[in-house]
């Protein structure tokens, strides 16, 4: 075991002093003289044609300086998993948040007054809202096009090429399902729903765009991936990449929602046409109706167990409405099935999923990104199997849990020594904490529910290459600069890369700088994404970190006349191992190099991972490390109200290693009441593609006092591939909450809902349904 | 059509010409660049625009500007003396209380009303002190901490 000095310790943010002074600035505080405020006006209908769109007036009106439409647009697509998604419409509107025109003005009031000036002549089309319905033959055909559409690599083995709304068929296939069901002593089944969910970031989408003489645009916005964030747009709107500068400072909230474009490639056109600093921030209406929102699945699952409580077969079938635009649709479809199978050694599984388009809600990344939809249904199901067998939910899932050793149904064998495989340790581990054998009070209606999951770390099994890379430059007085492509969102990820770095390294804590969001100067990284900053980006460091020493010891070496593979640094200074009295500051060591040898110490590191694609029956190895968590939820049901309270949440996380532990409590917390929100109190009530909840008062998210106690359990199943054996837990957090609080209220008071958000008004339905019988 | 206003914002008297129709919390964004206090949807629902008025935290975003004259404002800009940090803030950083920081001075401020009135509020009072103040990043969890443990 390492003797470590700054890993794992609980440190506060390097930045916490200007989050507390109100100092730190968004994107959305920019403020640039003689800027203009930018409002976008969005489509009338969710389906339609546009045959015309009229902005002469609104051009007219005194203060307006641009208005930009599609014919602005030099190459009006972009996309991830499918280039379908336009800028701004031009003949075609799929959802009610298309942006249709732009226009920059001199207040808000002007551009607000412009909107209602531009002419829009719509052809209302057919919609469809049901992905069900949308797959029918005969449905509307959102995208005559799709077929044609350049597609993500990934998914090309997946894809459905049919005239229809269907984008892509994505499958597992492990074993022989079908013949294991034949064998099976019990057959569980059933289908559960979950619905759109808004991120609600504290701060929205918004930004401000500049272009300076030379025609370069530089756009500073509200995002989590300067690194990848303008190649999503830059050609579409005319600019060659190094015309494109992304700037990110503080970011007020992600989870998955700031990956990708939404107002900023409008503000960079009308910056373009005006000659002038645009701001533009979606007012909160816009988060719901414009930004993206938590694809909706409806999960099938059926699981075949033995009478000894194996499992041996399971089948699962996502029908996964991903919306007018096909951002990460297909990848939220595919992890669907790469997680649906959950941390079990079931030896015959079919995952499949269905990405549909339909009209409704633009929808993206959100935390879990498919995870938590699959889970809920999954562990729903396991638990009413173990009730139904009278086998204890929590000896039911250690029964079938990976060990070392196992094969996932990739066919990824999880080789000893290779992987940390802490599911197991996370299931005893909350079952202990929350003494899972004391029952709870029926009288007061209190039950326990728990319920597990697996997630990875990366997204290499659809970009094809995964990468984080960096450089280490150490300065004269031996303090050393970070700079990396890996950003902090609020996470606290850059104060975990200076952990690493200063582990590594031998120096302070306080002596390093990160440099992290200006696109011109960092190198690649995927984003904060996918729960993987902590795994590429550590990583990423540790390799240049090692580089680095490798050159100083050259240096020092002669310099001390020693051996380089007898020195080390400690606190700043390089010191010869076992000469005590021989040592010399970093700094001296530095200054040698760069006046003596004419060499500045700058070492790059990049961490990759690459062939991670499945292929066409989903076999392969897509993660590198898996994160596993196991969550209890204990809760009381008032059967007057309908409502949950939720009382208590015990949450297990195999994180490899906490490299802050503050930090790990911090994301393992605030996931819970995502998740406490997500189960029970979010709904957009989404009807004809429109949400009924668009502002924070009738869309509720958890406040202080919703949510319940909660204790975060850190399991160190040590990831051997990890910077210092860390792994992720951003997401995961999320994803076993929903099933818990679920299978809770099952025990509580015999009712099982299969449709989230289990609000108070379906909880008395299923009350009085249960009553009738 | 303007309307001269003088506003007393922690500690300092600012005279301003704004229209009758501006929020105080455009007011101080826009007008005076105090950007700490933040706008997450101008509608009275997040928190994240609370200042104090005369020691009473509000939304700013539903307080008319020229509402606010002649009433003591605070804002996060207000609780630290010049390099010493207010004990909230203090207690904040060392709880690991803010993640992306976005509802931090909204919460400071609806915290230092509590605390002002009440020095040792319970559990349950500080969560009524902050349920109008929306998080999404860090369950409240070390927010409540925070507060509770401000040294007295």
């Amino acid at each position: 075991m390492e003797d470590l000095t700054t890993v794992g310790k609980r440190i506060p943010k390097w930045y916490a002093k200007e989050l507390v002074t109100g100092t730190a600035v968004y994107a959305t505080d920019a403020r640039m003289p003689g800027m203009l405020c930018a409002k976008i006006l969005r489509s009338a209908y969710p389906h339609a044609r546009v045959l015309n769109v009229n902005t002469s007036k609104a051009e007219r009106l005194q203060g307006v300086k641009a208005v930009a439409t599609a014919r602005d647009v030099p190459y009006n697509l972009m996309g991830l998993c499918a280039f379908d998604r336009p800028i701004m419409a031009s003949e075609r509107v799929r959802y009610i948040g298309d942006a249709i025109a732009g226009v920059a003005a001199t207040d808000e009031d002007i551009a607000e007054e412009a909107l209602s000036l531009i002419e829009v002549d719509y052809d209302p089309l057919p919609a469809v809202f049901d992905p069900v319905a949308a797959m029918e033959p005969g449905a509307p055909i959102i995208h005559d096009d799709k077929n044609n559409y350049r597609h993500a690599l990934f998914l090309e083995p997946f894809r459905d090429k049919g005239r229809n709304n269907i984008s892509c068929l994505y499958r597992i296939v492990h074993g022989d399902v079908e013949k294991a069901f034949g064998e099976a002593d019990y057959i569980f089944e059933d289908t559960y729903k979950t619905g759109h969910e808004e991120h609600c970031t504290i701060e929205p989408h918004g930004g401000i765009a500049y272009v300076d003489a030379s025609g370069k645009v530089t756009i500073w916005a509200s995002i989590a991936n300067p690194s990848r964030f303008g190649p999503q747009f830059a050609a579409s709107i005319g600019l060659k990449m190094s015309k494109l500068r992304i700037l990110q400072t503080h970011t007020g909230g992600h989870f998955g929602c700031k990956a990708m474009p939404t107002i900023e490639p409008i503000l960079a056109l009308l910056a373009m046409k005006s000659r002038k600093p645009v701001k533009g921030v979606h007012t909160r209406e816009e988060e719901f109706i414009a930004s993206s929102v938590r694809h909706p699945f409806i999960s099938r699952v059926r699981l075949g167990v033995k009478k000894n409580g194996t499992w041996v077969s399971l089948h699962i079938h996502n029908v996964v409405d991903i919306g007018p635009y096909n951002v990460f649709g297909g990848e939220v479809a595919a992890w669907g099935c790469i997680t649906g199978n959950g941390p079990y050694a079931i030896q015959n599984a079919l995952l499949e999923s269905c990405a549909v388009y339909t009209n409704n809600l633009l929808c993206g990344a959100y935390r879990g990104f498919g995870n938590p939809q699959v889970a809920f249904a999954r562990e729903s199901l396991i638990d009413h199997a173990a009730k139904e067998m009278g086998m204890d939910p929590i000896e039911f899932r250690l029964k079938n849990a990976w060990i070392e050793g196992s094969v996932t149904p990739t066919g990824q064998h999880l080789e000893r020594g290779k992987y940390g495989v802490g599911i197991r340790e996370t299931l005893t581990k909350a079952r202990d904490a929350c003494q899972w054998n004391v029952g709870t009070d029926k009288s007061k209606r209190r039950g326990k529910g728990v319920a597990s999951m697996v997630h990875g770390s990366g997204a290499a099994c659809w970009v094809t290459a995964d990468s984080s890379s960096c450089f280490i430059k150490v300065n004269d007085d031996g303090t050393v600069h970070l700079i990396t492509g890996t950003v902090d969102v609020g996470q606290g990820s850059d104060t975990v890369l200076a952990q690493i770095v200063a582990e590594e390294m031998g120096v302070d804590l306080d002596d390093i700088t990160i440099m992290s969001k200006d696109s011109d100067a960092i190198p690649h990284d995927l984003g904060t994404v996918a729960s993987r900053v902590t795994y590429f980006g550590g990583n990423a460091a540790r390799i240049a970190c090692k580089k680095m020493k490798e050159y100083l010891f050259m240096v020092a070496g002669d310099l001390l006349e020693a051996n380089p593979d007898d020195l080390f640094i400690k606190q700043g200074k390089i010191y010869v191992k076992g000469v005590p009295n021989k040592s010399m500051p970093l700094g001296d060591v530095v200054r040698t190099s760069l006046i003596i040898l004419g060499q500045h110490p700058i070492e790059s590191g990049t961490f990759n991972v690459r062939g991670a694609l499945l292929d066409k029956n989903g076999q392969g190895k897509p993660l590198s490390a898996y994160l596993f968590a196991t969550t209890v939820a204990e809760v009381e049901v008032d059967t007057n109200t309908g409502h949950v309270e939720v009382q208590k949440v015990y949450s297990a996380h195999a994180v490899g290693k906490a490299i802050n532990p503050m930090y790990v409590e911090g994301q393992i917390e605030g996931a819970v009441v995502n998740g406490q929100g997500y189960a029970l109190m979010e709904d957009m009530m989404v009807r004809e593609g429109r949400p009924q909840a668009h502002n924070l008062a009738d869309y509720k998210i958890p406040t202080a006092m919703d949510m319940p106690d909660i204790e975060p359990l850190i399991v160190e199943d040590h990831e051997p591939s990890g910077p210092f054996g860390a792994k992720g837990v951003g997401e995961p957090g999320m994803v076993a909450v929903a099933p818990a609080i679920a299978n809770a209220i099952y025990d509580a008071v015999g009712i099982r809902l299969k449709e989230l958000p289990m609000t108070p008004e379906k909880i008395l339905q299923a009350l009085r349904e249960k009553e009738s019988r | 059509m303007k309307l001269a206003v003088t506003l007393k914002i922690n500690g300092e008297s600012y005279e301003l010409l704004v229209e009758p129709k501006k929020t105080l919390l455009d007011v101080l964004r826009e007008d005076l660049g105090l950007t700490g206090t933040k706008k997450g949807c101008d509608q009275g629902d997040c928190g994240a625009c609370t200042v104090l008025l005369h020691g009473k935290p509000v939304n700013s975003c539903l307080v008319l500007a020229v509402e606010a004259a002649g009433q003591e404002i605070t804002t996060v800009e207000g609780l630290a003396q010049g390099d010493r940090l207010h004990p909230l803030q203090e207690s904040f950083i060392r709880h690991g209380a803010m993640q992306c920081g976005y509802c931090t001075p909204g919460m400071l401020l609806s915290a230092k009303a509590l605390l002002d009135k009440n020095p040792h509020p319970s559990r349950r009072e500080v969560k009524e002190a902050i349920a109008g103040n929306l998080c999404r990043c860090t369950g409240y969890v070390k927010i409540i901490d925070a507060i509770l443990e401000v040294p007295k």
